[in-house]
C-alpha cells in the first residue's frame, strides 16, 4: 500500500485476443435478442428491420447489428427530452444611457 | 455528517457479468486473511466421486466454455449439492457436478474451481486491496442475470427467477424513475457500452424512456466535462462486433469473453472519474458482478428478507416455488473513493443488489416509502465513506 501523496502506476496489459464476431451468442445475448424481437413484432409493428433473427443460431456480429438497429430503432421513436429555453434577459432602459438632448 | 458524505455528489455504480468472488478474488486471501476467500483446501466431488480441489489456473478466455449454467435450477444443485429434500442444508458441493452437465467431460468439469491468482487481475486486485472490499456482496437470486439486475434497478425481480422481461405498471419504480420523478427532480443516467451492445435488461426502460440512457463515449465525456449526473448505471460491452473506430471486443466478462478486456474497462471507467479531480472528490464508484457465473464460491448465501413475490415451480423450472427469502452466490464488490480508508475489508454485513436503490434513494430522496420491503431492509454502503480527510494517495492505470 503507497504512502498518502504517493502515485501507484498500475500496467494494465492490453488483451491478447481479438474479436470473434462468428462466436455463437450465450443465453444472455439469445434472451436480449428475443426480448428487443417481441418489442419489434409486438410494440413497433410500423417500424420493423427487417433482419431475419433467431436467437438460438446467431452469431455475435449478427445480434449486435440486430440489437444496433433495434435500440436505434426505439431512440429515434421514444419521447424526446424536453428542451430547455434559455429565456433572453429583459433589456430595460436606463435613464443614464439615454442619449440625452440638451 | 463525514465530510466524505457531506462532499458526496455522484453515485455511479458498474455491474460486470458472471464471475463469483473466488474465482475472482478469493486468492488474496494469502495476502489479506481478514478477506474471506479461498485457503486452497476447498473441493467439490466431481461425477465420480473423487474430490476436485481449487486452483489458481483460470485463464483469461478459452477455459469456460462452454458457458457454466446460472439459471436456477443449476445454482440450486451447486448451493445444495443434488439434495432436493425438506430441511436440505446448502454445501456449496454441486459446481463440478453441474458443470459437467453442460460436456459431459469429467476433465472440464473441474475448471468450474479454478481462480485467479492476484497478479493475474491487476486492476480488479489493486482496487480491493485500495479500497473498500465486500466480503459478503451476494447477488440478490440464486440465478441468472436479468432478475438479478431488477434488483438493482427496482429493488426487486417482480417475482421473477428467469430472464423474463419486466413491463410497465409494476408497483414499485426504477431508482431512475424515482431520481427524475421527484421534485425537484435529480438526475440519472444508464450508459450502455454503444448501440450494438445496447442495454442488456429491463427493455422495457428503453423501450418506453431512451432518454435515460446514453453511451459510455458520452460517460466519458461527462465526466471529463464535470457533467455527470447524480447517479450512473455502467454497463460493458456485451458482444464482440464492428464498431465505429473498428472491431469492439466484449469486455463484460462474461464467459466466453476475455476477462483481460473486462480489466481494461474496468480501468478505464475508473480514470475516468479518477482524471477529473473534483469528479473524484465528489463521486462513490461501486464496482459489482451480477451474479457468479454458475463458478465455485465457498460462502453458503444466507436468508434474506421476502419481497412479497413468490416464484411459481414453472418459474423456477424446479417444480419448487422459491420465496426469494434467500440470497443468490457471492461476487466480487468493491466501493471506490477517496474517502474510504484504504485497505478496507467490509465484514460482518450482508449486502445484495437491492441495497444499490436503497443507497441512493436515501441519499438524494431521503425517506421513501413505495419500495420493496426487501430494499428498504437492506444495507446501505455510503457509511464506509468514513475518513475525517482526504486520501491524497492516488492510482493510475495504464491501458495500453
Amino acid at each position: 500500500m503507497s504512502p498518502d501523496g504517493e502515485v501507484q502506476v498500475i500496467v494494465v496489459p492490453k488483451p491478447a485476443g481479438k474479436a470473434n464476431k462468428g462466436r455463437q451468442i450465450n443465453t444472455l445475448l439469445q434472451y436480449q435478442v428475443q426480448r428487443f424481437r417481441e418489442i419489434e413484432k409486438g410494440h413497433i409493428p410500423a417500424h420493423q428491420t427487417g433482419l431475419a433473427v433467431d436467437p438460438s443460431k446467431m452469431t455475435e456480429g449478427e445480434a449486435a447489428e440486430y440489437i444496433k438497429r433495434m435500440t436505434a430503432k426505439l431512440h429515434e421513436l421514444g419521447p424526446k427530452p424536453k428542451k430547455t429555453r434559455k429565456r433572453k434577459p429583459k433589456v430595460q432602459a436606463n435613464p443614464e444611457s439615454e442619449t440625452k438632448t440638451s | 455528517m463525514p465530510p466524505g458524505l457531506d462532499k458526496l455528489q455522484h453515485i455511479v455504480v458498474l455491474m460486470m457479468e458472471n464471475r463469483s468472488f473466488d474465482h475472482m478474488l478469493g486468492g488474496l486471501k494469502a495476502q489479506d486473511p481478514r478477506i474471506n476467500g479461498l485457503t486452497g483446501t476447498e473441493t467439490n466431488p466431481d461425477t465420480t466421486g473423487a474430490l476436485v480441489t481449487v486452483q489458481p489456473l483460470a485463464e483469461y478466455q478459452s477455459q469456460l466454455d462452454p458457458d457454466p449454467n446460472h439459471h436456477f435450477p443449476a445454482v440450486d444443485l451447486q448451493i445444495f449439492g443434488g439434495d432436493t429434500s425438506d430441511g436440505r442444508v446448502a454445501n456449496m458441493q454441486g459446481f463440478v457436478k453441474s458443470y459437467f452437465t453442460e460436456r459431459k467431460d469429467v476433465n472440464h468439469s473441474h475448471k468450474i474451481m479454478h481462480y485467479f491468482p492476484p497478479e493475474k487481475l491487476p486492476v480488479l486486485t489493486t482496487l480491493a486491496t485500495n479500497f473498500a472490499l465486500f466480503n459478503s456482496w451476494h447477488a440478490s437470486i440464486p440465478g441468472p442475470t436479468i432478475c438479478n439486475r431488477a434488483f438493482a434497478h427496482y429493488g426487486t425481480s417482480f417475482g421473477q427467477a428467469g430472464m423474463d422481461v419486466f413491463y410497465l405498471g409494476k408497483p414499485w419504480l426504477s431508482i431512475y424513475e424515482r431520481l427524475i420523478l421527484a421534485n425537484p427532480a435529480r438526475t440519472a443516467k444508464i450508459y450502455y457500452y454503444d448501440q450494438a451492445s445496447s442495454t442488456i435488461e429491463v427493455v422495457n426502460l428503453l423501450q418506453h424512456q431512451p432518454q435515460l440512457f446514453a453511451t459510455y463515449d458520452q460517460f466519458l465525456a461527462d465526466c471529463k466535462n464535470g457533467n455527470l449526473p447524480q447517479y450512473s448505471f455502467v454497463e460493458p460491452n456485451y458482444t464482440d462486433h464492428d464498431g465505429d473506430n473498428g472491431e469492439e471486443v466484449a469486455s463484460d466478462q462474461h464467459p466466453d469473453h476475455d476477462v483481460q478486456a473486462g480489466e481494461v474497462f474496468i480501468a478505464t471507467v475508473y480514470n475516468a472519474i479518477r482524471e477529473n479531480q473534483d469528479l473524484w472528490e465528489t463521486t462513490a464508484l461501486l464496482v459489482v458482478y451480477d451474479e457468479h457465473g454458475g463458478i465455485y464460491d465457498h460462502v453458503v448465501p444466507p436468508a434474506c428478507m421476502p419481497d412479497g413475490f413468490v416464484a411459481s415451480g414453472d418459474n423456477t423450472q424446479t417444480g419448487q416455488e422459491f420465496k426469494f427469502d434467500r440470497l443468490g452466490i457471492r461476487v466480487p464488490a468493491i466501493l471506490i473513493s477517496p474517502w474510504v480508508p484504504k485497505g478496507t475489508v467490509v465484514d460482518g454485513r450482508v449486502f445484495e443488489h437491492a441495497c444499490i436503490p436503497n443507497t441512493v434513494t436515501k441519499f438524494f430522496l431521503g425517506d421513501y416509502d413505495l419500495r420493496s420491503p426487501r430494499e428498504k431492509a437492506s444495507d446501505t454502503f455510503l457509511d464506509l465513506l468514513s475518513l475525517d480527510t482526504i486520501r491524497t494517495d492516488s492510482i493510475i492505470f495504464q491501458t495500453s
